[in-house]
């Protein structure tokens, strides 16, 4: 059994190194796009203004594409140093997506970004159009395929436990690519990187428009971003509400816990939009709930009901019991014993084998589990409400806030000049929320998830490295110091090409360079 | 399926970010054919000037980079020496060419504001600067310019910075004049009284 | 399903050493252009022009290492778990050092800071010759055989420490792999560079191509008394992947097996020396384009050499040999590998197919010259 810190300690670890990654990718997504666009603009046009905001844009999406690539060395090495086990457990499922997002998507990626930035001159205009549009799609389906893995761990289709290998293998490639979860998620998560990067261009350009510099190249910009991203927020919440009908089909506890529904309703269910979470009563106080509403989106129907915690309790711990059973079989399988009997016994019901490793935390032979630990190993099968509740809150807080923006940044947009003081404004104090949309995201999804890497097959604190405590204090230490400094060049970088604009393309037309205009 | 819906989905928000921004550019080529413009030396006429002036006070405003105005005349030296019209126009002609190959930007505000008077817009020139400019253009054309009747052409030139510093520039405005007319009042004056080489 | 379990991890076993030779091939002369530069660029323009000469092609070329990880997790998710868990510091290290290339070329010329720009050249240097020697040292360590142990229920136990991946043996192949990626990159920059740094280039390609071919054949010579491992069970190569289920049996000058069984893989080390010696050859007569294929026939034939010996080991355990991993032993289930063969069998011709078309457009010199032209937009 590995010690309750070293578990911790390898979450927090985890954790941290991804939601730092995901400040970079969805910029990555998004802006790679956003560049094609405004590079298609200039082949279509042919004016100059354009290929100025591909290569100042594109100087910032380098800045940060350096650090995208720095923090995901990170995650792939994670899955193997910190979480062996789960890395044999379901390595057979899970490696697949993440070597085919390398053959597919990394090489594309990556070959062609130097071009982009190296081959202005060495190109045609179509033929660095086409490489502009390459980084984009390279860098769209490495979000698919490491969301059909992570679409996986939410809901483990198309693949089954082997007694003989001690892992999950599997039985279909169809179900894993289709699989509902990975769909869904895949859509969402690429279209808050189309938002963030957006968001991104927009504030800045409104901040060049604010400050009376370079009025024509700003405006474009402006334009393209509030169009693109109009679009953009618009499918985001749309798919939010899409994942969280999917999560109300394949992961219902996961779904009760953001929405702290501790009891079934009569449908359709009320949302509770503010309230305290008490997981011990089971209970949220000083909430305050719209009828009606949960049941209508999460079910899309008003006599279906959203299943409640408790009920889900109930039937884990049914779940439990059953998985108990299990582990007893497999043992006498791993011993050797190859009787039909115990072999069709064990292939009955071995769906429930990950709950009878529930039992792993309090005793190590799981069929000798006390009453008393089961009830401990019900109360663990579902994740804390309170964290979920409230992460899901501000997420959709800020891309509701992020729709207004948009509307009113493509009603500004079609004024001439763009002159309007609070909606610019508005759009550069905007820029952080869909950051922070992002990462509540995350949190969502995978806290949403525990006790479970892989929902109902195996438990997070069986998943980790054998490690020492030490091992995991040195390498979190290294990460943070490390990721910090980063971080901190990073922005400063960031910042000085922001503020020099497109001066920084030395092409002596653009603000700082021009204060005199060749007189 | 949601593949599927992601492609077509990229593809509407590509097109909607690449047609706004084409309905800008559409609206600004719009915006440049109506702009009034002076027959004879396709300069802008004086309604233009007064748009165009204002949005870069505005701008100046925002960026806190200076901004100046020439003001030009031919009046006083059209009465001086009696020229017919037809003579005068040739002049005006070659006193234009003579500013654009000087001032060797193209002229994005340079307007007539009268049949002999003339306004250029220098953004980012601070007073000095505006008066050296106005200086060089004042001498060169004296220089190089001559009526059909051979005589050098001697104009009427000042000039004004706008800066919200400027006391004069806000005594205008407590009168309730805009900025840009006090502007123009100011180059206009200075016209009249300075004695530029 | 067309192939068989056994053919398709035999397939596997070559497609990751593929992988690793691509990425030692493709991914090598930047870590050795990485190393020399300190020492080849005397001058901030010198430097730019030995960045600019890998600047717009390294992020593809280290893709095949990404790659060789993701494959190694999709084919042989077992061995990835015990490699990385148990290799964890001297990876940590590794990852700490290849973080300081991304920003390294990005960042390093956007400001004219004199420190700035050295201390990026300085991390430039730590990312190639960390990744490098550790690389080698890995693979010393995976000839020696680890101390891990697999439980009944397939967790893994590592009973190492840093300080026990550092022993002689695993010591020697980190120079050697160093030497030979420096090698490497200094052919390549000889190829893309002329004048000073050309003339530079040159001298560092005879030292490094001899200090390769020694050092190999001091490893060479250190294998034969070097314990190997052998499986002495029933090998069943299609049945499923538990390495619980069999017996090895462990013994020095085990590794030289294989040459036994089939005298032809004798070769394989004879073509990595002689390889060594037509880089030196052609280096000298000014061909660096023939030298840059003969050098990377050195990495390749060198990494085989590796395989072969250890075939069908993949990660031995010295500590409990039967927990061993094997190519029989330690696969994904057939079904996985047949999927990624056909992904790969159609991507991997796509990328070298795209990967040359961009070298092609990129080709020429990288010259002092073409730095002050475009001083803003190159790296």
């Amino acid at each position: 059994m590995i010690s309750e810190s070293v578990v911790e300690l390898s979450r927090w670890q985890f954790a941290i190194t991804s939601l730092y990654h995901f400040l970079f990718v969805p910029l990555t997504i998004g802006l790679s796009v956003l560049l094609a666009i405004m590079e298609s603009t200039y082949v279509m046009t042919g004016r100059e203004v354009y290929k100025d905001m591909t290569q100042f844009w594109g100087k910032l999406f380098g800045i940060n594409f350096a650090l995208g690539v720095t923090t995901g060395l990170t995650m792939e090495f994670q899955f193997g140093m910190n979480w062996s086990y789960f890395s044999h457990y379901v390595g057979d499922v899970f490696g697949a997506p993440l070597a085919i997002e390398g053959l597919m998507a990394f090489f594309m990626e990556s070959t062609f970004v130097g071009l982009f930035f190296f081959g202005w001159d060495k190109l045609t205009k179509g033929q660095h159009l086409l490489i502009t549009w390459l980084v984009a799609l390279g860098s769209n389906l490495s979000a698919l395929w490491i969301l059909v893995a992570n679409g996986w761990m939410q809901n483990p289709v198309g693949a089954e436990f082997n007694y003989e290998t001690m892992r999950m293998e599997v039985t279909s490639f169809s179900a894993l690519i289709f699989n509902p979860a990975a769909q869904v998620k895949f859509v969402h998560t690429v279209a808050a990187g189309y938002t963030t990067a957006s968001a991104f261009v927009l504030g800045i350009s409104a901040y060049y428009m604010l400050k009376g510099r370079d009025a024509a190249f700003s405006q474009r910009s402006y334009t393209i971003a509030a169009g693109f991203g109009l679009a953009a927020v618009l499918s985001v919440i749309v798919l939010g509400d899409e994942s969280g009908y999917t999560d109300g089909e394949v992961q219902k506890a996961k779904l009760a816990a953001i929405e702290a529904e501790w009891h079934t309703e009569e449908p359709p269910a009320a949302f509770t939009v503010v309230g305290i979470p008490d997981q011990e009563a089971m209970e949220t106080y000083h909430a305050i709930k719209i009828p009606w509403v949960l049941g209508l989106i999460g079910t899309r129907s008003i006599d279906t009901p959203i299943i409640g915690l408790s009920e889900i309790l109930d039937n884990n711990r049914l779940r439990i019991h059953s998985g108990i059973k299990a582990y007893g079989l497999l043992q006498q399988l791993r011993e050797g014993n190859r009787d039909e009997d115990v072999i069709a016994d064990f292939e009955a019901i071995k769906k429930d084998l990950g709950y009878g490793l529930l039992l792993k935390r309090y005793t190590e032979q799981v069929v000798d589990a006390t009453d008393e630990q089961i009830e401990m190993a019900v109360k663990y099968s579902i994740p804390e409400v309170a964290p979920l509740f409230w992460s899901f809150r501000v997420m959709v807080a800020c891309g509701f806030i992020s729709l207004f923006v948009f509307i009113a940044a493509v009603i500004v947009s079609s004024i001439r000049r763009c002159r309007v003081d609070w909606v610019l404004k508005l759009s550069l104090y905007a820029i952080p929320l869909p950051w922070i949309a992002c990462e509540m995201g995350w949190f969502v999804a995978e806290f949403g998830r525990q006790p479970w890497t892989i929902a109902e097959v195996l438990p997070t604190f069986l998943s980790a490295s054998s490690l020492s405590e030490w091992d995991i204090i040195l390498s979190l230490s290294g990460y943070v110091v490390v990721y910090t400094i980063f971080l901190v060049i990073e922005l400063f970088l960031m910042m000085k090409y922001i503020k020099l604009g497109p001066s920084s393309l030395h092409k002596r037309r653009y603000h700082f360079e021009v204060d005199e205009r060749g007189l | 399926m949601w593949y599927f819906s992601w492609i077509l989905g990229v593809l509407l928000a590509c097109s909607l970010g690449i047609i706004n921004v084409l309905r800008l550019e559409a609206q600004e080529a719009l915006a440049k054919e109506n702009v009034a413009i002076d027959p004879l030396t396709q300069l802008l006429a004086k309604e233009s000037l007064y748009e165009r002036l204002q949005e870069k006070v505005d701008n100046s405003k925002r960026n806190g980079m200076p901004f100046s105005l020439i003001y030009l005349s031919l009046t006083a030296f059209k009465h001086a020496n009696e020229l017919p019209a037809h003579e005068m126009d040739t002049t005006v002609l070659d006193v234009v060419n003579s500013i654009k190959t000087d001032i060797r930007i193209s002229l994005d505000i340079a307007a007539r504001v009268g049949e002999d008077d003339f306004v250029l817009a220098l953004p980012g020139a601070s007073f000095d600067r505006a008066e050296i400019i106005a200086s060089r253009i004042k001498r060169n054309i004296l220089m190089n310019v001559k009526t059909p009747s051979n005589l050098p052409v001697d104009i009427k030139i000042g000039f004004a910075e706008y800066s919200h510093h400027t006391e004069v520039l806000s005594e205008e405005l407590m009168m309730g004049i805009n900025e840009v007319e006090a502007l123009l009042n100011i180059a206009i004056a200075n016209s009249f009284e300075s004695s530029l080489a | 399903m067309i192939f068989d379990y056994e053919t398709l991890r035999i397939i596997w076993w070559v497609f990751l050493g593929l992988l690793l030779i691509g990425f030692s091939v493709m991914g090598g002369f930047d870590l050795g252009v990485g190393i020399l530069l300190p020492f080849l660029g005397k001058t901030d323009t010198e430097r730019r022009v030995i960045i600019n000469s890998i600047g717009a092609t390294w992020e593809g070329n280290q893709v095949w290492f990404v790659m060789a990880g993701g494959a190694l997790f999709a084919a042989w998710p077992t061995a990835y778990a015990v490699s990385f868990s148990s290799f964890y510091f001297a990876l940590l290290l590794a990852l700490f050092a290849l973080f300081l290339r991304p920003l390294g070329f990005d960042y390093r010329s956007k400001l004219t800071n004199k420190k700035w720009r050295d201390n990026w050249d300085r991390a430039l240097f730590v990312g190639g010759f960390v990744p490098a020697l550790i690389f080698g040292i890995a693979f010393g360590n995976l000839l020696k055989g680890i101390p891990f142990h697999l439980e009944n229920d397939m967790r893994i136990v590592y009973f190492g420490d840093l300080r026990g991946l550092l022993n002689g043996f695993s010591l020697l192949v980190g120079l050697v792999s160093l030497s030979m990626f420096i090698m490497h990159g200094a052919v390549y920059l000889q190829m893309k560079t002329v004048g000073d740094i050309n003339e530079r280039a040159k001298k560092m390609v005879w030292i490094f191509s001899l200090s390769t071919m020694v050092l190999f054949a001091i490893a060479g010579y250190w294998i034969t008394v070097l314990d190997g491992y052998h499986i002495v069970s029933e090998i069943l190569p299609n049945g499923p992947s538990n390495p619980l289920a069999k017996f090895v049996k462990r013994e020095p000058g085990l590794w030289l097996d294989n040459y036994g069984h089939l005298p032809g893989l004798m070769a394989v080390p004879v073509v990595a020396f002689v390889s060594a010696l037509f880089t030196v050859i052609f280096s000298k007569f000014n061909r660096p384009g023939i030298a840059f294929v003969f050098s990377a026939l050195v990495v390749t034939f060198v990494i085989l050499t590796a395989g072969c010996s250890m075939f069908p080991f993949l990660i031995p355990s010295n500590m409990s040999a039967n927990s061993s991993l094997t190519v029989w032993d330690a696969s994904s289930s057939q079904t996985t590998l047949h999927l990624m063969f056909w992904v790969t069998i159609v991507f991997l011709p796509l990328i070298a197919f795209y990967t040359s078309w961009v070298f092609r457009v990129l080709r020429g010199k990288v010259t002092v010259e073409l730095i002050h032209k475009n001083n803003h937009t190159l790296y």
